[in-house]
């Protein structure tokens, strides 16, 4: 009975996916509008674009990937037919490519149909084209983020207009490159002012060889990239044209000259910048616009325009839509954990698996104590923005309280300054808990750099005077984990590393005698502590990761069979 | 004095936390600005941030010069040059060219290189340590380590051109399987975590904890 179920289904699957909108193999000759053209708010945006759809028309170019499966399939049957298990590579490329060439031909022997979009801001005004966009491609299907993934989408052209338009975008970008090429020459007059003319020669050379760089490429160019390379080409030899003559002109002139020539390109890039603000005051005030847009259709010789003019008003939109299925599962998620926190205030002796780095404090803490050496405590890398840092300085509350207890030394040398203050009140906090408040010093707790290898360099000296009995190593690290843990297995100490970096886990797990591997760092507070508010909330994580255990082995199975609706589902739009 | 210390610093961490949780969500101009404005205001903040980092550092390192401590002429070095680089950036200015930006380049940037050098040196010798047939898990750990090795190297395809494949085959299969096995219990904990400090839940960050 259950076999029967499974295999209705899996036929219902293939009937589905099968019943999907193809589109047009057979292109018509004669030039068709599309049915339908409009013009919508673009969604889940904040109001700076409206979208564009058409319908797919019979005359359209066949889809490039079409075109793609045709040849796939058509060399299969040629090389199954003309040759054997013998034939040479060669000659297996040769009918590839001949295949290729005829069906590409047969195609391409049609003129290409374009379509031609036109914007302007009254009904009645002048229309400037906006874009050119060639009839097989930008297709909705290819936006699931507007569209969803309804099959339909194939039968639907689709564009995205963002405002602001194209002529104001240039404009601003123009005026940007004239602010900068400004500042520049300012800068270069300045050097030559300076009499640093050796700075001065040594700009020049980079520039004129970033421009020998260019020659090489455009050389090797084709079409467009050839094109852009060109201009590129061209605004450079100005460029060294003009820091040339400045060269000279400080060479001869004398340094009021210079002065004079820099209050001029001051003056130029302050009144570029207004223009450049009012350009910008422009396109805010493109706020209140509503746009209308032609359609037309050509294949070169013959044009057709769509009837109706349509328009498009852009709204900021107060929810994205895109993200609906995220916030649900992050909703999910919280009421889960939540869940799991009642339940736990409820039921306060709840299981969790032994975590051998955890349990090793208590004896990483004893061996310091009795050998009279201190303890260091490494936060990472990272600021108090970041969870690991947030976690790390949690476990540091649980760990100092430990060490206060047994009137040992602890030190923690930090990277950013606000971890830092951080970090010194949760200890004093720790030490005044236990009733030592005496025993705290503040110097203790103290900022060494925020430079990655200079923080390191100091760390690794501390622990080789020092020669801690035992090194903590709990937060973000970047590749100045290594370092820090062989220079502290070098010194003798016990180590116990916890990270969620993936990339420095194996050097952790090489070095430390215990390392907490990524939720273990997050689960450390609940686990010292056994808070049941805390433990509940480990018990929420691992529900929530049964739940999602569960969709990847659903999701695997349906996506072999190619039923792919979980997945897209739960795609990040 | 509690409500300044607990009470006031929960509040804000929730409702800082609610606000830029929807934000995600609000696509609203509005809400970008807000957004914007806000890491400005973190990185203003955060700049000021390096006069307490630098009062704790002169504050130790004077203290060690002052009393004499083993190793203070380290401790006198530091201060001459924090002192001598920030005196030259604030008289000569940071442009190209400047006494500063020579510090910088000359002296700064070599011995960050010197650091990150001495790595090979430690990847080495902890892979001396780590790759041991003691074990099954190590024996295969050994092998695992050794094609992956060889892929990354003109050698690897010279011996045998399965090694390469090999060699990313393990690298792009069972490691990035584990990778995001990692990744997945990781992002269920900071979800968890987000919410605890949110929620007051967890405070220890704000000092004891109870």
């Amino acid at each position: 009975m259950k076999i029967k179920f499974f295999l209705m289904l899996f036929q219902i699957c293939i009937l589905l996916i099968s019943c999907a909108p193809q589109l047009p193999h057979e292109r018509q000759e004669k030039l068709i509008l599309p049915s339908k053209f409009k013009a919508i708010d673009a969604p889940n945006d904040d109001g700076s674009a409206v979208m564009l759809v058409w319908s797919v028309s019979p005359s359209e170019n066949i889809k490039d990937k079409v075109i793609e499966n045709e040849i796939k399939e058509k060399t299969r049957k040629a090389l199954k037919k003309e040759t054997t298990e013998n034939t040479k590579d060669a000659l297996i490329e040769e009918i590839s490519k001949r295949v290729r060439k005829e069906v590409e031909t047969s195609y391409k022997s049609h003129p290409e149909v374009k379509y031609v979009i036109s914007m302007s801001k009254t009904k009645d005004g002048e229309f400037a084209k906006t874009a050119e966009i060639k009839s097989n491609s930008s297709y909705a299907s290819e936006n699931p983020k507007y569209f969803g993934h309804s099959n339909n989408n194939l039968m639907l052209h689709f564009l995205e207009i963002t405002k602001p338009f194209k002529e104001l975008k240039e404009k601003e970008a123009e005026l940007t490159k004239i602010i900068v090429d400004s500042n520049t020459l300012i800068e270069t007059i300045q050097f030559a002012i300076n009499g640093n003319q050796e700075n001065l020669l040594s700009f020049i050379k980079e520039k004129e060889e970033k421009y020998k760089v260019l020659s090489l490429q455009l050389r090797e160019a084709k079409g467009k990239e050839k094109e852009q390379l060109q201009k590129k080409c061209e605004a450079f030899r100005t460029d060294m044209n003009r820091y040339q003559q400045i060269s000279e002109f400080a060479k001869r002139q004398n340094n009021s000259a210079g002065e004079e020539k820099i209050t001029e390109l001051k003056e130029k890039v302050l009144k570029t910048r207004e223009e450049r603000e009012e350009i910008r005051q422009q396109l805010n005030n493109e706020d209140d616009l509503t746009y209308y847009f032609k359609l037309e259709m050509t294949d070169g010789k013959e044009t057709l325009i769509y009837p109706e003019i349509v328009s498009a008003y852009p709204i900021p939109n107060y929810f994205n839509w895109a993200r609906f299925n995220h916030f649900v599962l992050m909703l999910l998620f919280s009421i889960i954990v939540m869940f799991f926190i009642g339940y736990a205030k409820r039921n306060p002796n709840l299981f969790i698996r032994k975590i051998n780095g955890l349990d090793a404090v208590d004896e990483a803490v004893g061996r310091a104590t009795e050998m009279g050496k201190p303890i260091f405590y490494f936060t990472g890398l990272g600021t108090m923005g970041e969870l690991p840092t947030i976690a790390s300085t949690n476990i540091l509350g649980r760990v100092a309280r430990k060490i206060a207890q047994h009137d040992s030394q602890i030190k923690v040398p930090c990277t950013d300054p606000i971890v830092m203050s951080v970090c010194q009140e949760v200890v004093k906090e720790a030490y005044t808990a236990v009733g030592r408040p005496d025993a705290f010093r503040e110097e203790n707790v103290f900022f060494v750099s925020n430079e990655q290898f200079s923080f390191t360099a100091a760390a690794d000296g501390m622990m080789i005077r020092e020669k801690p009995a035992t090194n903590f190593f709990l937060g973000y690290f970047f590749a100045e984990s290594l370092l820090l843990t062989e220079t502290g297995a070098g010194t003798g100490a016990i180590q116990i590393a916890g990270t969620d970096a993936l990339h420095q886990l194996p050097f952790f797990i090489t070095t430390c005698d215990y390392t907490l591997i990524g939720e273990e760092l997050y689960a450390a507070s609940a686990y010292l502590s056994h808070e049941p508010v805390l433990m509940g909330s480990l018990k929420g994580q691992d529900a929530g990761k049964l739940f999602l255990l569960v969709l990847v082995v659903i999701g695997v199975i349906l996506s072999s069979i190619g039923v792919d609706y979980l997945m897209r589902l739960l795609e990040p739009l | 004095m509690v409500f300044w210390k607990r009470t006031f610093p929960l509040a804000i961490a929730f409702c800082a936390g609610v606000i830029f949780t929807i934000q995600y969500y609000v696509p609203h101009p509005k809400s970008e600005a807000m957004l914007t404005q806000s890491n400005n205001w973190i990185m203003i903040i955060s700049a000021f941030s390096i006069v307490l980092g630098l009062s704790s550092l002169l504050h130790i390192h004077a203290g060690r010069i002052k009393r004499s401590t083993p190793g203070w002429g380290f401790s006198a070095v530091l201060v001459f040059s924090l002192v001598t680089t920030a005196l030259l950036g604030f008289i000569f200015g940071r442009e190209k060219g400047s006494p500063f930006i020579w510090v910088y380049d000359n002296m700064l940037t070599p011995l960050s290189s010197t650091m990150f050098s001495i790595l090979a040196f430690f990847i080495a010798s902890a892979a001396y340590k780590a790759f041991r047939a003691r074990t099954l898990e190590a024996t295969i750990l050994l092998i695992s380590a050794v094609f992956v090795m060889l892929a990354n190297v003109p050698i690897g395809k010279l011996i045998s051109e399965y090694i390469p494949k090999i060699g990313n085959w393990i690298y792009e299969n069972p490691n990035m399987a584990a990778q995001r096995g990692i990744l997945l219990g990781l992002s269920l904990s900071f979800v968890a975590t987000s919410l605890k400090i949110i929620f007051g839940i967890e405070r220890a960050y704000l000092g004891g904890g109870e």
